[in-house]
């Protein structure tokens, strides 16, 4: 009966986060992104631009500085968020509307992820536990019933759901792990994760944790979060050489502000710490005579993280 | 996460208590007057928990509830269904945070259910709601209406006892690593709790452990994932994944043979093999 339940919440693409058991945690959202804003190739005089940016942090400011750099143009050019919009930085709220309003698409990042649970948690019994009085190594945080702590635990998370909002959080919800542009020339086919994918993996069979989260990957082959081992994006373009042309991947991701810009053939890594006064990266891809073009543009970002 | 090194004196010594028709008055483990369970009179150092036997099998049961005899595999399976939906469902509706762990954990990432093979289950608690539980409801028993599959209704009854050791966090002797039980007073098996506190908040802030020495990354754990575990709403950690592998190893979660039982599926389940062996 359980697992006729759990089936049903697959059905529901929000409800993922209830994840689960076995080979159904494996189940990963993919959605393609809607062929109207795909660049036309030609001579197209109207065709709109894929505006990407990655890890913008709550640096609403920021964000909106990029934009008017590039001269966004709201009626046709579409932006696309690589995920870690929110947390850090000091407007979430600001980030996730002004993306609403554009009618933007975005990936889940592990931040928005870790919200999405903690308002799942909470929706459930309040998420209220007993913990027992002050004086235990936690402080109390007002996100427990009675206790909690403020510096350990989820009560950020929980700050930031609380304050995020239902129609936020739903939006947030709505967003794939992995968005599927489509096939762009010489890029292959074209998609877009928050932090990384395994090589000879199908997009199906990804698993969503590491697609959020991974940064390495090991010598026999094992995705890993850490910073251990050669960055993945090494074994993923060594493998795409070795595909027949027409069966090549280019992934554009974030999550990654310690190697910061990474240019390669099938892969643009665009994670430039804004928040942590570095820059915000945008990448622009525009359908020209023959092909598509790509280009980058930075902004610079002041520290964002409130100390 | 157990330690087998039980004297084969004690075991001999707990025998006496055995043979009398319910768990009853005797100088380890009794009743009081009112008819509640009194933990074992030990000192604060000494092994709190014991279990019937030093065998790998007899290690699964309570000493106090161990009914002479093991259970069949039919009636473990049912006795650690229940009394897992017992625990989940009681600390739930006591809005009493926990999660599921170690073996247990594992199960529930093939499909939701115990192992087959498993004989006890282990959950976590912070080490404040391990405080908070010694001090409001130790020693308490737990009533349970378990429904079969013909729909038939049985009563039980489960036991939550803290280790009163629980306040040192340290691995000490390694006799006291485990910190709480729920167990079936009918037949003495149980689910292991244990607490998880920062052991070296300055030194390694966000770093979880439990007396053990089994670490955890406060953002591995945290937020807890709603879920389903044997068919009752669970908890598990933030990132199951990684505490698995980080337990068992990759191959834990892509073997499909385990001690006899073939993982099916199709059905989402492990079946017992006619010979026991992997072909």
């Amino acid at each position: 009966m359980h697992e006729a339940s759990y089936n049903e919440n697959l059905d529901e693409n929000s409800e993922t986060e209830q994840s689960i058991p076995a080979s159904s945690s494996d189940r990963i959202r993919i959605l393609d992104l809607p062929a109207k804003h795909i660049p036309k190739t030609g001579n197209h005089g109207e065709s709109g631009r894929l505006i990407i940016v990655g890890d913008v942090h709550g640096m609403q400011h920021e964000l909106n500085a990029l934009l008017d750099k590039v001269q966004f143009n709201e009626q046709r050019d579409h932006l696309i968020l690589a995920g870690d919009m929110i947390a850090k930085g000091p407007d979430s709220l600001g980030v996730v509307d002004l993306a609403i309003k554009l009618g933007a698409s975005a990936v889940r990042g592990n931040h928005e992820h870790r919200i999405i649970v903690a308002h799942t948690a909470m929706s459930v019994n309040n998420g209220l536990f007993k913990v027992p009085p002050p004086g235990d190594e936690f402080q109390r945080g007002k996100y427990y019933s009675d206790g909690g702590t403020s510096s350990h635990r989820d009560s950020k998370d929980r700050a930031l759901a609380t304050l995020l909002g239902e129609e936020r959080i739903q939006w947030l919800q709505n967003s794939p792990i992995i968005l599927r542009i489509g096939k762009l020339g010489d890029m292959g086919e074209v998609v877009v994760v928050h932090a990384g994918l395994e090589p000879g993996v199908k997009l199906q069979e990804q698993d969503s944790y590491m697609a959020m989260n991974m940064r390495t990957i090991s010598k026999n082959g094992e995705p890993s979060d850490g910073h251990v081992g050669e960055a993945w994006i090494k074994t993923w373009n060594d493998y795409q050489k070795n595909l027949p042309r027409n069966e090549r991947m280019t992934v554009i991701y974030g999550h990654d502000s310690k190697r910061g810009l990474q240019r390669e053939p099938y892969s643009i890594g665009i994670d430039t710490g804004c928040v942590k006064g570095g820059h915000l990266t945008a990448v622009i891809i525009e359908g020209g005579e023959s092909g598509y073009q790509l280009s980058l543009v930075q902004t610079d970002c002041q520290e964002g993280r409130s100390k | 996460m157990k330690l087998h090194s039980l004297l084969f004196a004690s075991t001999v010594l707990f025998r006496s208590i055995l043979a009398a028709p319910s768990p009853a008055k005797g100088p380890g483990h009794a009743f009081n007057q009112h008819g509640k369970p009194q933990g074992p009179q030990v000192t604060i150092g000494n092994k709190y928990f014991y279990e019937a036997g030093g065998t790998l099998e007899l290690s699964h049961y309570d000493v106090r509830y161990y009914q002479g005899q093991p259970v069949s595999y039919e009636e473990r399976t049912d006795s650690l269904h229940h009394l897992v939906r017992a625990y989940l469902t009681t600390f739930r509706e006591r809005n009493i945070e926990t999660w599921i762990a170690h073996g247990t954990l594992l199960g529930w990432w093939w499909n939701g259910r115990v192992m087959p093979w498993d004989w006890d289950l282990d959950t976590q608690v912070s080490a404040s709601t391990l405080t908070w539980l010694g001090e409001n409801l130790n020693m308490t028993v737990h009533n349970y209406t378990a429904v079969a599959s013909d729909g038939s209704e049985s009563q039980r009854q489960y036991l939550l006892d803290i280790n009163p050791n629980h306040v040192d966090r340290q691995y000490g002797n390694g006799l006291n690593v485990i910190d709480a039980r729920w167990v079936d007073v009918r037949n003495g098996l149980f689910i292991d709790i244990t607490g998880l506190s920062e052991t070296r908040p300055t030194q390694q802030p966000g770093v979880w452990s439990c007396k053990n020495f089994h670490r955890y990354n406060t953002r591995d754990l945290y937020p807890l994932r709603e879920t389903m575990f044997e068919g009752v709403p669970a908890l598990v950690p933030y990132a199951f994944d990684k505490v698995l592998t980080d337990e068992y190893s990759q191959n834990a979660l892509k073997k499909t043979f385990h001690e006899g039982h073939r993982w099916i599926p199709e059905e989402k389940e492990w079946i017992p093999e006619p010979n026991g062996h992997e072909r």
